[in-house]
């Protein structure tokens, strides 16, 4: 069981990610935006981040950078569904910064949980 | 008075908007990458409730079939949602130089998640840069376009698609389109599909507005990218054959 910060300011996409990810007994904290991410990001007991990218209070770009500064090693997803200069200008910023794996919205859940074990077996 | 749940939403709406408004787009843009953006919020929503409805029935079940219509939905949306994103009208500061090998791997890892299980995916892709004179928007519709018409026409039988991307020398093109004149090295972007194919009358007609072969589309998808790479000097050449599949070349000049 790891314990995994959602990061979405999507309340229907962020309560589909907890129902499926406390299904695989996960521990699920949820921040609606940037700010509360880094509220609630414990360096100490946080496993994972999954974080959207285009946000109000602290984009999931700073969200990024910052959390990395807290715990280098700390696995993150970035998922975006849209952004400036085409697809995947956001997304390819994400993984430059760090994210271990980036995904376009609509995206396979199976294959983000799938993603999110490797992630975590690795961390273990 | 509205209710707060209402509320909250516009208030969000309005901060998302003020932070796509930093990035320098134009009116029109940012409210339509707007839309795109919480379009896709919505179907990725979608998507993954109806995966974890998918993950619970019985692998006989008749409603994975349901199941399985509601994600080939919003797979489709999802490229109708990037479309709108890259529509050439609605213009921002653009880059002047596409890095095309990169592009096009973009392009697929987009595309995956809606490519069907019977398609294999095949990519011969240099790492390093190649770079055209061309706006990266323009360059990664064709690519969906091409790539999007190649898994319809492998949609029911399945098949292989092919996308390759090598450096070509001008001879190449001499060949198959003669009266082209560009004068400098190429970039060479295959993309091949082993589906339904088609005859010399509809080949002919490919380019033509209005006029589609598939099921879904208006036809405006491959004159929009005869249109994008005329645009750069680019030449296309098609060859098909009906029941075997149809290949694309394309010859972009490589920038000075």
């Amino acid at each position: 069981m790891s314990v995994i910060l959602i990061v979405e300011d999507d309340k229907d996409l962020r309560e589909m990610l907890r129902t499926a990810l406390q299904r695989k007994d996960h521990t699920v904290v949820e921040a609606e935006n940037g700010k509360e991410a880094l509220l609630y990001f414990k360096p100490d007991i946080t496993d994972l981040v999954i974080t959207d990218l285009i946000m109000p209070d602290e984009d999931g770009l700073k969200v990024i950078m910052k959390i990395k500064e807290l715990k280098k090693d700390i696995k993150i997803i970035a998922i975006s569904g849209g952004g400036k200069g085409g697809p995947g200008s956001y997304l390819t910023l994400a993984r430059a910064l760090g994210a271990d794996e980036i995904y376009y919205k609509p995206f396979s859940l199976n294959d983000l949980t799938a993603r999110i074990s490797e992630l975590l077996q690795v961390e273990q | 008075m509205k209710n707060p749940e209402e509320m909250k939403r516009k208030i969000s709406r309005t901060d998302r908007t003020q932070a796509l408004n930093k990035s320098g787009m134009t009116d029109t843009l940012r409210v339509t990458a707007g839309i795109a953006h919480d379009l896709n919020n919505i179907l990725a929503t979608i998507s993954g409730y109806a995966e974890l409805m998918n993950n619970d029935l019985d692998p006989d079940s008749p409603l994975r079939e349901n199941s399985g219509k509601i994600l080939s939905g919003t797979a489709k949306a999802r490229i109708l949602t990037q479309e709108i994103l890259s529509l050439g009208k609605l213009s921002w500061k653009r880059e002047s130089l596409s890095d095309v090998p990169a592009i096009l791997g973009e392009t697929i890892d987009f595309l995956m998640t809606s490519i069907p299980e019977n398609i294999s995916v095949v990519t011969d892709i240099p790492e390093t840069g190649l770079y055209a004179k061309a706006d990266p928007v323009k360059i990664f519709r064709v690519f969906l376009n091409l790539i999007g018409n190649a898994v319809d026409a492998m949609e029911t039988t399945g098949g292989m698609l092919k996308a390759a991307v090598r450096m070509t020398g001008r001879n190449e093109i001499k060949e198959v389109a003669p009266e082209n004149k560009i004068r400098k090295d190429l970039i060479g972007v295959t993309i091949r599909d082993t589906g339904k194919g088609m005859d010399a009358e509809m080949i002919k007609k490919i380019f033509d507005p209005l006029y589609s072969s598939g099921k879904s589309g208006t036809g405006l998808g491959l004159t929009m990218v005869k249109i994008f790479l005329d645009e750069i000097d680019a030449e296309i050449v098609v060859n098909s054959v009906a029941g075997q599949g149809t290949e694309f070349n394309i010859y972009i000049p490589l920038a000075d």
